[in-house]
């Protein structure tokens, strides 16, 4: 999710990296300094998950696994997502280094949320449950991103609901394919490394 | 003996993630037209035209996409729409810097700035426009009775029918300059370039991490 450059008015931005200087701070200060590696690889994930292009719908939209990143990572995804965005609006032009703020906010928020809201749920020993609520978050992430960049939108005059249709309908197949991805991911590290879903939050004996 | 252990579960961990960031790698670098949202602006002056041609980097047009032209200051000159192709055209209405904003919804937005000096002289203007308008080119064909005597042409005719040429000739030349200008997405160097920066990011933090450890 990239707004680029002069779209957004000042108040908006302002908001944007208010925030996410705070939101970095919490995510440095609860960091687990051993999960660096983990923190890093997450984040140049998502760094090259924008280059994956969705062919279908509309218009052009990309990956954006903040689902995923969210569940993974907790709050240590505002430092995570702050870098990769950074790097892809210096390396690629993706959206703007003034709107950098904005576009973090949009992608972590959501992305917490869904931690807060599916963290224990995915880590149930129960694999309906599990599975489920493993697509859950990875489809709401981009839900909620796609409502937030409508909402930031608002303010610049375009109408706030026809952007938010435009912008939530375009992400839908994003959506049903971040929600399959998650469930993928949790699945999978459940079965190879179930610690490390356990670990962003706090660390759990068995499961 | 504990940081051990420690370091061993992060690198375990890592491995866990190492592979999945190059599945979405390869994805990546697998899926044809892969950059989706940046757009791209790119346009040439042909006689007294500007032409403007847009796209996202993937190579889609910005169909219907809102046009702005400012000047300097950032009065808006003119606005208009895109049409299916992406492109857009119209006349310079004052030879200044031209500052071309497209919107293309949704937060998407590129500018291109076209330099007074790629612009016509506006005095030139009518000259160069024989093509578009009838009227002149037939003034410039009325001493068709040229044959009677070379001499007569004038050379701000001979001009005008050498820019013509040369234009005709350029055009395709033109086009492809244009095109590549806004192929200029992203390579493989600038997408390991910036795993590299995260990956000496994480040095960083990884150093400080080791130091602080090994001081307690």
């Amino acid at each position: 999710m990239h707004i680029s450059e002069g779209v957004l008015s000042a108040p908006v931005l302002i908001t944007g990296a208010a925030i996410t200087v705070v939101g970095c701070a919490v995510g440095l200060k609860k960091m687990d300094y051993d999960r660096i590696p983990q923190v890093a690889i997450l984040s140049s994930t998502f760094f090259v998950a924008s280059l994956v292009h969705v062919p279908i719908g509309p218009s052009s939209v990309h990956l954006l696994l903040n689902g995923v990143i969210g569940l993974l990572l907790g709050w240590a995804a505002f430092p995570a997502i702050l870098v990769a965005l950074t790097l892809q609006s210096i390396l690629f032009q993706f959206g703007g280094i003034t709107a950098l703020g904005v576009n973090t906010v949009n992608v972590v928020v959501p992305a917490l949320v869904c931690f807060y809201m599916f963290n224990y749920a995915t880590r149930r020993e129960n694999t309906f449950i599990s599975l489920g609520s493993a697509f859950a978050c990875g489809f709401m992430a981009v839900l909620l991103t796609s409502i937030m960049v409508g909402f930031s939108l608002v303010f610049t005059g375009e109408a706030f609901m026809g952007v938010s249709k435009l912008v939530v309908i375009a992400h839908f197949p994003v959506m049903i394919i971040e929600g399959f991805m998650t469930a993928f991911c949790v699945v999978f590290l459940k079965k190879v490394k179930p610690e490390i879903l356990g670990v962003a939050h706090a660390p759990i004996k068995s499961m | 003996m504990h940081r051990l252990n420690l370091c061993k579960e992060s690198t375990r961990i890592s491995k866990v993630t190492v592979f999945f960031l190059f599945t979405v790698l390869y994805l990546a670098m697998t899926v044809p037209c892969a950059v989706a949202h940046k757009v791209l602006l790119a346009a040439y002056v042909e006689g007294d035209t500007v032409f403007v041609e847009s796209g996202f980097s993937d190579g889609t047009p910005c169909k219907n996409a809102r046009i702005e032209v400012f000047d300097p200051s950032g009065n808006k000159l003119l606005e208009g729409k895109t049409n299916e192709n992406g492109d857009f055209s119209f006349k310079p209405p004052q030879k200044t810097d031209l500052k071309l904003v497209l919107n293309a919804g949704m937060g998407h937005r590129g500018e291109y700035t076209v330099p007074a000096d790629e612009l016509p002289d506006m005095p030139s203007v009518q000259k160069t426009t024989a093509e578009a308008t009838p009227t002149l080119a037939a003034e410039s064909r009325k001493p068709g009775k040229i044959s009677e005597t070379v001499a007569r042409i004038d050379p701000k005719e001979i001009e005008v029918i050498v820019d013509r040429v040369i234009q005709k000739r350029l055009h395709p030349l033109i086009q492809l300059v244009a095109k590549s200008q806004r192929k200029t997405g992203f390579s493989p160097t600038e997408i390991f370039g910036g795993i590299g920066y995260i990956l000496g990011l994480m040095g960083i933090g990884m150093y400080f991490r080791y130091r602080k450890g090994s001081k307690s």
